[in-house]
């Protein structure tokens, strides 16, 4: 097995509180700036698409069509882009919001799963196991969640054709890894990746492109949601991302029991 | 039942699509580039528009600005508005005001087509 193969080396990361410095206050300022103006052009764009995709497709041009489906694929990378932007930008200000509901990972799973696929169908996304349980939390950060680590195990493993994902649940957490066989993270990296703006790969090489706000983002709802994120990766090899999330948090919390159709909002601390 | 719509953005595309988008459902579109402009078509109009879909960041006068200024006038008004922006705060703000409703950017075609539709539907056109 591949896995045998891999000299795995595990890194566990302690996440903490960040202090920001001038430059980074500047950078958070420009995201918000640049977040909010792109929302608009971003609109227009899908209106038009979505638009041009209706009359085209009453009028049978179906060639059209399918290209249209490719631009909105390129739109909703944009859009998905411009929210990591807005919400690591409200994140430093404690602004961001996070919605309490019951949520069934497996479902959110599989749905991020089949978006990425659509947007990169030359990998292949095995997803196995499942959560024999509810998790208290918000739904659509915790699908950002899935969406940037799928997105990265593709990123950086442009040689391969598989991601595997593992879901499971024991009585206390449920733990979902993320694997790629792609060119792995240097040893030195590892401690630093969940940082915010922090690039593994020099950006000036140009062969992945990247803001590095991901992980970072990834890591904060986690932590949000009570969890935890691990790493292990070997040169060439691949990485496996660890996610644990508690169930018990809802029980310490002292919170009631939220129906699956009942949201309550909470800001960041 | 009361088919036109005034869009009131500053964005010339924005405007310009939502027109379009609107027209192709057979609704009567008129538009207006800032709040001023809006205020003068609504005051001087024989009848209100059924649906005003509303930008909030314009020159001179803009969308709470004229969201006042018609609660002000008659408060029924607002239940036709529906405010469009990509600023949180702005959306909470006039949300409390008492527009109809507002939308976030960005937004899907489908979602404003139906929030259109509603707002016509129960409103007083």
């Amino acid at each position: 097995m591949i896995e045998n193969e891999m000299r795995l080396e595990r890194q566990h990361m302690v996440l903490d509180t960040f202090v920001r410095t001038e430059p980074e206050q500047w950078r958070d300022n420009f995201l918000s700036m640049a977040g909010h103006e792109l929302r608009t052009p971003l609109t227009v764009l899908k209106l038009q698409t979505q638009y041009l995709n209706k009359h085209l497709t009453r009028q049978g041009l179906y060639d059209c069509v399918a290209i249209l489906a490719q631009m909105e694929v390129q739109i909703q990378k944009l859009e998905r882009l411009n929210r990591d932007l807005l919400n690591v930008s409200n994140m430093q200000t404690g602004r961001l919001e996070y919605v309490q509901e019951s949520v069934d990972l497996n479902k959110v799973l599989r749905e991020s799963a089949e978006v990425m696929h659509q947007m990169h169908s030359r990998h292949t996304i095995v997803v196995r196991g499942a959560a024999t349980t509810y998790l208290i939390g918000d739904k659509d950060r915790l699908g950002q969640v899935f969406i940037n680590l799928l997105s990265n195990a593709i990123k950086y493993s442009p040689l391969a054709d598989t991601v595997e994902v593992d879901i499971h649940s024991s009585a206390e957490a449920i733990t979902i890894s993320v694997r790629d066989y792609g060119i792995g993270i240097p040893q030195e990296q590892r401690e630093h990746i969940f940082e915010r703006f922090y690039r593994a790969v020099d950006p000036s090489t140009k062969a992945f492109s990247g803001l590095g706000i991901g992980l970072y983002l990834v890591a904060e709802i986690i932590k949000h949601h009570g969890g935890m994120i691990t790493v292990e990766s070997a040169m060439g090899k691949g990485s496996t991302f660890h996610v644990a999330l508690p169930l018990t948090r809802q029980r310490e919390l002292g919170e009631r029991e939220y129906p699956a159709d009942t949201k309550a909002r909470s800001h960041t601390a | 039942m009361n088919k036109h719509i005034l869009v009131v953005d500053d964005d010339a595309q924005m405007q310009s699509m939502l027109q379009v988008v609107l027209e192709s459902e057979a609704y009567v579109v008129d538009t207006a580039s800032d709040g001023l402009i809006a205020l003068d078509k609504l005051m001087h109009q024989q009848a209100m528009p059924g649906v005003i879909l509303l930008d909030m960041h314009m020159p001179r006068l803009d969308g709470l600005q004229l969201i006042e200024a018609l609660r002000q006038h008659e408060e029924a008004w607002l239940d036709s508005i529906i405010v469009i922006s990509e600023d949180m705060n702005a959306l909470q703000q006039a949300s409390r005001l008492g527009v109809r409703c507002c939308l976030a950017k960005p937004f899907e075609l489908e979602t404003l087509l139906e929030l259109v539709f509603n707002c016509r539907e129960s409103g007083r056109g």
